[in-house]
């Protein structure tokens, strides 16, 4: 068994969906982007790459005809190099860090590029056509229900109260306008030439956090999902719909001593958890402890964690069961300001978790997230010395 | 007369002031006036000096007016864009009549049928005589037909007390049969060898939609607060609504789209029907699917009946005939499941009841072809049937009673 490691790590910044800068920037085009410069801030020949992993949540329409290997011809890699897309909704950019990790470890593969995209203006939430099974629709209906229902019952359930939430989203918005101002994801960013109605522009800002959100604004809203009363999510503390691709190049131990590269971190460790589909959250409780125990840590070893915020419930539910020090949870904010496009998000925290790593010199850092269907995922990370 | 016309067209008066007047007696608010020391106006001692005791004359089908000027009655100018079917009754134009429907002739081969019950709501008599009136044109009689009426409202829609009591008394074979009745109707004027032509105005509401849906066009008031609300009394559309809102997601794609998906059209019907949406006005029915692009809207009211006849002597002079029917797609289980999460989730956000989702589960079961096979391909008589068979069940259930009772008691929807 070989090492894992991240030699590069980059993503585009995040547009709005449906009204922000890469409405009209295909999916594709964004990830062929990000698996070119992680190719090329690696340092190995792309000829030299044997997969393209990417995660994407809907990969259909646009997003549909395998768009790692679209992805490959569109970057101009030698059609020798393949590519495979894979879903596992909102973990799919780290599952695809795990399967082409695997596979790393295992010696069937010494180089590779994972990564995910996602294109919510291209392709909305529940895909182009929803078809959902009958019996399933008769007899366990809850299989099917949006992720709106899950966020407001992890909150009922689990009493969080509506205040929390809404100061966790504000925090959320500060932070990554901190971040924006301080330049701290601009190393991370690649500049993507984008056509908008007002003309050609060069996107490379993350155009979700609001600089003019308050606690009094963000407690005015009503819920999103259910009747006022009963609902407790809102459009204020929950995660915004979002287009943005982001990709890692990996390697095995072999590799990285072949090219005699400086890696970034060690990929540790990574695990998935499964219950109840009306739940977002609690699985990840399963798949914390269960990635560090791979990664021969204690959970308390984490110096750093991208927890993703699909909603504020969700990830105040598992900062405050895992007794994570909140301190050390999206330093520089989260999807409620940065946006959550489904499938790039595994590979985007990782992006963002292993610059802020070197920056702060942290051991061990986690990324999680919850996913649709009652399941939720964790990865470990180990900063190089 | 100026005057009357002014506040009617400019404050939407029902009568104007002299009207009015005349309503309460010529010489009764004279005499008042003078009793209360105020001051008998100009013109009405004008009035009463040539010897009239009303402002307005009604005579041979022909009103006027007293005219100061001088000092005369004089006939008042017909509207060459205006028809009233008051005017043409007292014409002796009345064809046939009943308590619920008046066919009159409204000259030019056009006969209209025009309906006068309480808020216009449908029965069995209404129901005769349109039949009547189909069957004047299917025999050559008239070439055309028009429904319109110039009450307050055009349809309040099916009689809701008739139905509640067949379902209290469960006397099936009698709402069984009062449906088909409706639907045979509905269905007799869609395929009548003549143009039918609806003018619907104010409310409209669910069988007031079904009558207009089954004409070969439109014309509708821009004041129209029209929408098959069905289901706030626990039903769903059983005289051919349904029916209608199917056939024509349905026709936005036909056979020669290559890949052609119906889904989001029918969906559409779904909600409109489901959610019992109302128009705020005529041009809204065509956004929510209960009107086309081909039925036109007429802004001034008074210009509506003359309208829907000046349309219908067109679809006459351009030859018209009847549609073919239509063959239906079935869409079955698998867009029902569609239909049943989504509706599963309003459930979940306190949207919607578990009655809703009863209604909506049959309104969907109707929509999508009952037990057929996708692929599969069914009449229009196939929906009807669907939909009527909707209605006896639910008609059958205590929360749609209880819904029709609240709703004759208030006259609002019972949420329950």
């Amino acid at each position: 068994m070989q090492d894992v490691y991240v030699v590069s790590a980059v993503r585009t910044a995040v547009g709005k969906a449906n009204k922000g800068s890469l409405v009209q920037c295909r999916p594709d085009e964004m990830a062929a982007v990000v698996i070119k410069e992680a190719i090329g801030r690696a340092g190995v020949p792309a000829g030299r790459v044997q997969d393209i992993v990417l995660g994407c949540a809907f990969p259909e329409g646009s997003q549909g005809m395998n768009i790692a290997r679209v992805a490959q011809a569109r970057a101009g890699i030698p059609d020798s190099v393949p590519g495979i897309t894979i879903n596992r909704f909102c973990s799919s950019g780290l599952e695809a860090q795990a399967i082409a990790g695997a596979k790393l470890e295992a010696g069937l593969l010494g180089v590779a590029v994972a990564g995910g995209v996602e294109s919510m203006s291209s392709i909305p939430m529940g895909g182009l056509k929803y078809e959902p099974n009958p019996a399933l629709t008769r007899e366990r209906p809850e299989v099917y229900i949006a992720m709106g229902h899950c966020g407001d019952n992890v909150a009922r359930e689990f009493k969080l109260r509506r205040e929390e939430l809404d100061a966790w989203a504000l925090r959320s918005h500060q932070r990554a306008v901190n971040a924006i101002d301080q330049g701290l994801f601009t190393e991370e960013i690649v500049p993507l030439d984008v056509t908008t109605p007002a003309g050609s522009m060069r996107f490379d800002t993350d155009e979700g956090p609001r600089r003019d959100t308050s606690l009094e604004v963000l407690s005015r809203l009503k819920p999103a999902f259910a009747e006022p009363g009963r609902g407790f999510c809102t459009a204020g503390n929950s995660s915004q719909t979002s287009d943005g691709a982001a990709a890692v190049c990996l390697m095995n131990g072999k590799a990285v001593e072949e090219f005699g590269l400086k890696p970034l971190a060690l990929f540790r460790g990574y695990a998935v958890a499964a219950g109840d589909p009306r739940f977002l959250g609690p699985a990840q409780l399963e798949a914390i402890p269960k990635a560090c125990e791979q990664a021969g840590i204690a959970v308390s070893e984490l110096g750093l964690i991208e927890n993703n915020e699909a909603f504020a419930s969700q990830c105040l539910y598992v900062i405050r069961e895992m007794g994570f020090d909140p301190e050390k949870v999206n330093v520089n904010g989260g999807a409620i300001a940065l946006g959550h496009p489904l499938g790039c998000t595994g590979a985007k925290l990782t992006v963002q978790l292993l610059h802020e790593m070197k920056r702060r010199g942290v051991t061990y850092g986690l990324v999680t997230m919850c996913i649709g269907g009652g399941m939720g995922a964790a990865g470990v990370f180990e900063l190089c010395a | 007369m100026s005057i009357d016309h002014a506040v009617k067209w400019g404050f939407a008066w029902n009568i104007g002031i002299f009207e009015t007047w005349d309503v309460l007696g010529f010489d009764y608010v004279c005499d008042r006036m003078a009793a209360e020391g105020l001051e008998v106006p100009a013109i009405a001692r004008a009035l009463r000096d040539a010897g009239g005791a009303s402002f307005y004359r009604h005579e041979n089908g022909r009103t006027r007016y007293f005219d100061l000027a001088s000092k005369a009655y004089k006939e008042v100018e017909r509207n060459p864009n205006a028809l009233f079917l008051i005017d043409l009754k007292r014409d002796n134009r009345t064809v046939r009549e009943n308590a619920a429907c008046s066919l009159v002739d409204l000259g030019d081969g056009i006969l209209c049928a025009e309906f006068h019950t309480k808020m216009n709501t449908i029965d069995a008599d209404l129901l005769d005589l349109l039949n009547t009136g189909t069957n004047l044109v299917n025999e050559g009689a008239f070439e055309g037909m028009i429904v319109a009426n110039q009450g307050e409202h055009f349809s309040a829609g099916a009689n809701l007390f008739m139905v509640l009591g067949y379902a209290m008394q469960n006397d099936w074979d009698a709402l069984s049969n009062i449906i088909a009745a409706f639907q045979n109707a509905n269905m007799a004027m869609r395929f009548c060898r003549g143009p039918v032509v609806a003018a619907p105005h104010h409310y409209t509401f669910g069988g007031g939609i079904e009558i207009s849906q089954h004409t070969a066009r439109v014309v509708a008031a821009a004041e129209t607060y029209g929408g098959l609300v069905e289901a706030g009394v626990g039903i769903i559309p059983a005289g051919g609504g349904t029916k209608e809102m199917l056939r024509r997601a349905l026709a936005y794609v036909p056979d020669s789209v290559p890949q052609g998906d119906p889904f989001p059209y029918v969906r559409r019907a779904f909600e409109t029907i489901g959610m019992a949406k109302v128009s705020t006005s005529g041009h809204e029915l065509v956004p929510l699917g209960y009107l086309t692009e081909h039925d036109c809207v007429c802004i001034n009211d008074q210009h509506q009946v003359k309208r829907a006849k000046d349309v219908c002597r067109g679809l006459v002079l351009a030859g018209y005939a009847p549609p073919r029917p239509a063959k239906l797609a079935v869409l079955g289980e698998p867009v029902r499941a569609a239909f049943r999460s989504a509706v599963y989730q309003m459930q979940l956000a306190g949207w919607a009841s578990e009655h809703d989702a009863l209604i909506a589960e049959y309104l969907a079961r109707t929509l999508t072809g009952g037990d057929r096979l996708p692929g599969q391909v069914m009449s229009e008589q196939d929906v009807l049937d669907l939909e009527r068979e909707a209605m006896l069940y639910l008609c059958g259930t205590e929360k749609t009673r209880a819904r029709m009772q609240y709703m004759l008691q208030t006259g609002k929807p019972l949420r329950n």
